[in-house]
């Protein structure tokens, strides 16, 4: 196992209310995760579905950038 | 009586770790733009989808933003743009998370990233297929 696996194990099996201290000093380390994934997880996010997207989103205009 | 709407106006918000990593790299008359777009925001409660357009899902310059939305700043032809990914949350309605903040197209010879590209990256190293 490596050492980041390992991470993940502890914290998956922190108890809930100590993960926002562990997150913390994660951050103090490592500097602010700007991954999409990240950000959605400290907002308590989740994408919505494509099903979803589709149907709020489906009918919008693109242009030729991005 | 009450204001009736024409469209639909989606909330979003910000993440200030992101914003403050993009404001780092932008010049002061991103922080202006972005300060008035979030003003407008506010004013009207979010975004009107009228406003918004569809990232694709392969760019032209080599970008990946299927699923993601966007949005000029100012509108409708400002220098910069905003890029947004769909949300759900337990106690909030649906509404546009804002995850990249920027410029929208540098001269060629730049090897600055445009908001696209800071959109892509971020999305990627999100995904568990990297590497």
């Amino acid at each position: 196992m490596t050492t980041r696996e390992k991470a993940h194990v502890v914290l998956d099996h922190l108890p809930e209310d100590r993960v926002d201290a562990a997150l913390a000093a994660l951050e103090a380390v490592e500097g602010k995760d700007t991954s999409v994934e990240a950000i959605l997880a400290r907002h308590g996010e989740e994408r919505l579905s494509p099903e979803e997207f589709d149907r709020h989103f489906g009918s919008l205009p693109t242009d030729d950038e991005g | 009586m009450a204001e009736v709407r024409s469209e639909p106006v989606f909330p979003v918000g910000f993440d200030e770790d992101a914003l403050t990593e993009d404001l780092e790299r932008l010049p002061a008359s991103a922080e202006n733009a972005l300060r008035e777009f979030r003003k407008e925001l506010r004013r009207e409660g979010g975004i009107p989808k009228s406003r918004l357009k569809a990232c694709h899902d392969e760019g032209q310059d080599a970008t990946m933003l299927g699923g993601c939305v966007k949005t000029y700043v100012p509108w409708p032809a400002g220098r910069f743009g905003a890029v947004f990914v769909a949300v759900t949350h337990p106690n909030r309605p649906m509404a546009l998370r804002a995850f990249a903040f920027g410029v929208r197209h540098h001269p060629q010879e730049s090897n600055a990233e445009t908001v696209y590209e800071v959109a892509h990256r971020r999305l990627a190293h999100s995904r568990p297929t990297r590497d």
